[in-house]
């Protein structure tokens, strides 16, 4: 059995293709893949490695040799943003990939069993939800160490619950439609029907919400890299470059302000890309 | 009803005890060894262990420290060996004041913004409502706050820098209240108050620019939800414009869902105070919790964690109640 | 146009400005009211609320509106600035809707609402505002005057809420009356009854009302005139007496399907709507 995914139609301009999408999805597609693209070709793209020091050529300002300048241990910054790239884009991916499914499942099985299971869990998800998303998480990597795994643990444990009232919300909906009777009639049942039928309905709404999160989970990533509590040195990542960079801010702006620009384009891309996905689905969104 | 919300209070508190004690117990730090060193002998350690009463079973470690949470005991910090419930004591103030001044700023800007927005649908102020939204949910705050401290600061002098005050002020003034506004006006020396605001200017702004988008956003949303429905037909019906319209009618009816959109701010604020206080090193919780969190201070990081999210569950749950309360359907 | 028309409609045109797909409305509507009871018939859907919108000038964009001349009286409401328009509206022109329970401002007290009615067009202390909401509460046969204004609208039955509807909307005296459906959201036992205070009220004012309705039974009991509606035209008109004897294809069939004894369990008529082509507007 193969599963069809709804694609909902597109509410933009008449015309075929690429041309009917709502520019806002367009715009943030494009710069999404003008930043990812660059980042999985970096080490073919860079002339200088993102960890070779140069001392004598340290704090550099931008130059045609140094597009982006060089920072206190006159290394390249510029391919220390692209190499820092893959290492956040990497950390947002992991995190949509545990957290989405994570919280589907709980959704999904809470709106299909009812009783007490949909107590439980729903009481669960409120009670996760009662709780500071980010000072938790912060508290979560501070306690246990940090690293990339737990800056990924601990906002996946922080944003799985959105998607599981998202998608409670819509196993609930269609528990009161004859779809699934009809599917069951068939003998469609259990875990295939979830799969096959109550999943496919929550794609719409969670793919919207996931692209706002993206765009937070970015910005909470970075926070923790500026904290320290994200890779470990000499790795690059764009927060702990903001936060290398504060300490020379006054006069080599350069080090703390080109990773903040990388932070808030991706950042950028995703809200568009988000608000793209809102439009399309229901028109009443547009403005 | 009541009943039911105390109860549900109760237990999400008691949870958010659970998660706190859960992260201390799965530190990998063994605090015993923090207190008596890596060298000591294993009597010494022994003692330590029974001292801390990591010695005892899970239920009855729980069980002491939600006992001593309740009594007003965090834990002693590992890095300023003070009771970390005096610190969090010290401390706390500063960012209240800090988070309630940029409350007050962006909750008269933001209403205002949806007010004009939903009176003038399509307008000027809808895509600046837009541009600000998107800003305020891309744009690191850390990031901006530096980036502004070099701008307005280092380059224009146009404001104080680091530090809640000029230098001259900070080692002579007493902080017995820890409101630096407050305690700078009592104080009687000449330009403190002025020092003191200058130096709040920024933190301020920067959070209160990432708060108006939000609440203007979800505002006018809320406005222009009630704006198609029949009552506002009949009020224009009965002679009233669009402000009377809006402020009389629509805002009254809003109410539950602005409080709603009020609270979260607030309690993102408080979020958003973490990464600031720390850019502008002024003292407080969050700048207690960062500095906490890169000594892997594990009392002083969880004992924060805990009031900052005691006070995010007591807002929401006072937010519902007073929602509830102010409804008259309910 | 008649001397004495309260109001007059000439060649109301209402459409949609919207720039991708334009579309009109109502093409041409002229009609005058003078202090008698109008009807407008028809089902949903023909035109008779915009009608209503578009003489209060209440249209929402992408709504327009223009006529060759609409005036309440002496007054020319084309001409009028949105300050004008207000300081009319609930004072010479006023409006009744289906459903209290929408109609009304669910967050604030019945008083308050009245108070408020009345305060944008009389400046009067407390004490003889008060005075008139309870002497207006009385007029539209509400006894509990003080419970009434003390609920909110949530509370109070679906007749005596369409009361204070009414109430509000004369409280200022004002020359016409439009009341669009203002019994359909009421049991059965009620609508005769808030029918009978309407008119009453509107007869011993000596007020125009333009009443929009699609009961036809209550349009031949209480109407004067009516004007029947199709897709945004007036295709039919005359005595509302003579409702059931009017001519036009389109009455003829709204006429057999009004909801009777005599017609329940029976297959209604299909209206021909071929048969009107060349009425239609494009």
């Amino acid at each position: 059995m193969s599963i069809r995914w709804p694609t909902a139609r597109l509410a933009g301009r008449e015309g075929p293709g690429i041309a009917a999408l709502p520019p806002s999805l367009l715009g943030g597609s494009i710069l999404l893949l003008a930043i990812v693209i660059p980042a999985l070709l970096a080490p073919w793209l860079v002339a200088h490695g993102p960890l070779t020091q140069n001392l004598a050529l340290r704090l550099q300002p931008p130059s045609l040799l140094y597009p982006c300048g060089t920072d206190g241990l006159g290394r390249d910054v510029l391919s220390r943003l692209l190499y820092g790239a893959r290492i956040t884009l990497g950390l947002v991916a992991v995190v949509a990939l545990l957290m989405v499914p994570l919280g589907l499942v709980i959704g999904i099985v809470a709106g299909y069993r009812g009783g007490w299971v949909d107590r439980a869990l729903t009481g669960l998800t409120n009670l996760v939800m009662a709780f500071p998303p980010l000072v938790l998480a912060l508290a979560f990597v501070g306690v246990l160490g940090p690293g990339l795994l737990n800056c990924a643990l601990a906002l996946t444990l922080t944003g799985w619950p959105t998607y599981a009232r998202l998608a409670r919300a819509q196993t609930l909906i269609l528990r009161r439609s004859d779809y699934l009777d009809a599917a069951r009639m068939q003998g469609i049942a259990g875990a295939r029907l979830l799969y096959g039928h109550v999943l496919p309905a929550c794609v719409p709404t969670v793919q919207v919400r996931l692209a706002l999160d993206l765009a937070s989970i970015i910005l909470a990533a970075s926070a923790f890299g500026f904290l320290g509590l994200g890779v470990r040195p000499p790795t690059p990542e764009w927060g702990t470059m903001i936060a290398e960079g504060s300490r020379v801010i006054f006069e080599q702006w350069w080090i703390a302000a080109f990773p903040g620009v990388m932070i808030f384009a991706v950042s950028l891309a995703f809200n568009l890309a988000a608000e793209g996905l809102r439009d399309h689905g229901d028109p009443r969104h547009a403005r | 009803m009541l009943l039911r919300s105390t109860a549900t209070l109760a237990v999400t508190l008691g949870a958010l005890l659970c998660v706190t004690f859960a992260l201390s117990a799965l530190s990998p730090v063994d605090p015993a060894v923090k207190l008596v060193g890596e060298h000591a002998s294993a009597a010494s350690y022994e003692q330590a262990r029974h001292h801390l009463g990591l010695d005892l079973g899970w239920p009855r470690r729980l069980e002491r420290y939600a006992v001593g949470v309740l009594h007003g005991d965090f834990g002693v910090s590992q890095s300023t060996g003070a009771p970390v419930a005096e610190d969090l004591r010290r401390v706390f103030p500063a960012t209240l004041e800090l988070a309630t001044l940029a409350m007050a700023a962006s909750t008269v800007l933001g209403l205002a913004l949806a007010l004009v927005s939903a009176a003038r649908p399509g307008g000027a102020t809808d895509s600046l409502l837009r541009v600000l939204s998107l800003a305020g949910n891309s744009l690191p705050i850390f990031w901006l706050g530096l980036l502004a401290l070099y701008l307005f600061y280092a380059r224009l002098q146009w404001v104080g820098g680091p530090g809640r005050l000029d230098d001259a002020y900070e080692y002579t003034i007493d902080m017995p209240s820890g409101l630096v506004l407050v305690d700078a006006w009592r104080s009687g020396l000449q330009g403190a108050f002025a020092s003191a605001v200058s130096h709040l200017v920024l933190p301020v702004l920067l959070l209160a620019a990432y708060a108006v988008g939000n609440i203007a956003r979800l505002t006018r949303a809320a406005l222009l939800a009630e704006a198609g429905k029949e009552y506002v037909l009949l009020a224009r019906a009965t002679g009233a414009g669009v402000w009377n319209v809006l402020l009389r009618h629509m805002l009254p009816a809003t109410a539950s869902l602005v409080l709603t959109t009020l609270a979260l701010t607030y309690t993102n604020l408080l979020q958003g105070a973490v990464l600031v206080e720390t850019v502008f090193a002024r003292p407080g919780i969050g700048r207690y919790l960062t500095t906490a969190l890169f000594a892997a201070d594990t009392p002083a990081i969880l004992g924060s964690t805990l009031l900052i999210g005691a006070c995010f569950v007591l807002i929401n749950s006072a937010t519902d109640l007073v929602v509830r309360l102010l409804d008259p359907r309910t | 146009m008649p001397d004495d028309a309260l109001l007059s409609v000439s060649r109301l045109s209402v459409r949609v400005a919207d720039r991708k797909r334009p579309r009109i409305l109502i093409p041409d509507l002229s009609f005058d009211l003078g202090s008698e009871c109008v009807a407008l018939v028809g089902e949903s859907g023909s035109g008779k609320t915009l009608t209503a919108r578009a003489v209060l000038g209440l249209l929402e964009p992408p709504l327009t509106a223009q006529a060759r001349h609409l005036k309440l009286g002496e007054v020319d409401l084309q001409r009028c600035s949105p300050g004008e328009w207000n300081r009319l509206r609930g004072s010479r022109l006023s409006l009744v809707l289906q459903d209290p329970r929408h109609s009304l401002n669910p967050v604030l007290r019945v008083g308050r609402q009245l108070d408020l009615a009345l305060r944008l067009h009389q400046r009067l202390p407390a004490a003889e505002r008060r005075e008139r909401i309870a002497a207006m509460l009385e007029a539209v046969g509400l006894t509990e005057v003080r419970r009434v204004l003390a609920a909110y609208p949530h509370q109070l039955s679906g007749g005596m809420g369409q009361r204070v509807v009414l109430a509000m909307m004369l409280l200022n005296d004002p020359r016409v009356l439009i009341a669009d459906e203002p019994t359909s959201a009421l049991d059965a036992s009620l609508r005769e009854q808030v029918m009978e205070l309407i008119h009453e009220q509107v007869q011993r004012r000596r007020m125009g009302l333009l009443l929009i309705s699609h009961d036809l039974q209550m349009v031949a009991r209480h109407a004067d005139r009516a004007l029947v509606m199709y897709r945004g035209r007036i295709v039919d008109q005359g005595p509302a007496a003579d409702l059931s004897r009017l001519r036009h294809p389109y009455t003829r069939a709204l006429w057999a399907c009004r909801p009777s004894g005599r017609t329940h369990g029976t297959v209604l008529p299909v209206f021909d709507a071929a048969s009107m082509r060349d009425d239609l507007p494009a």
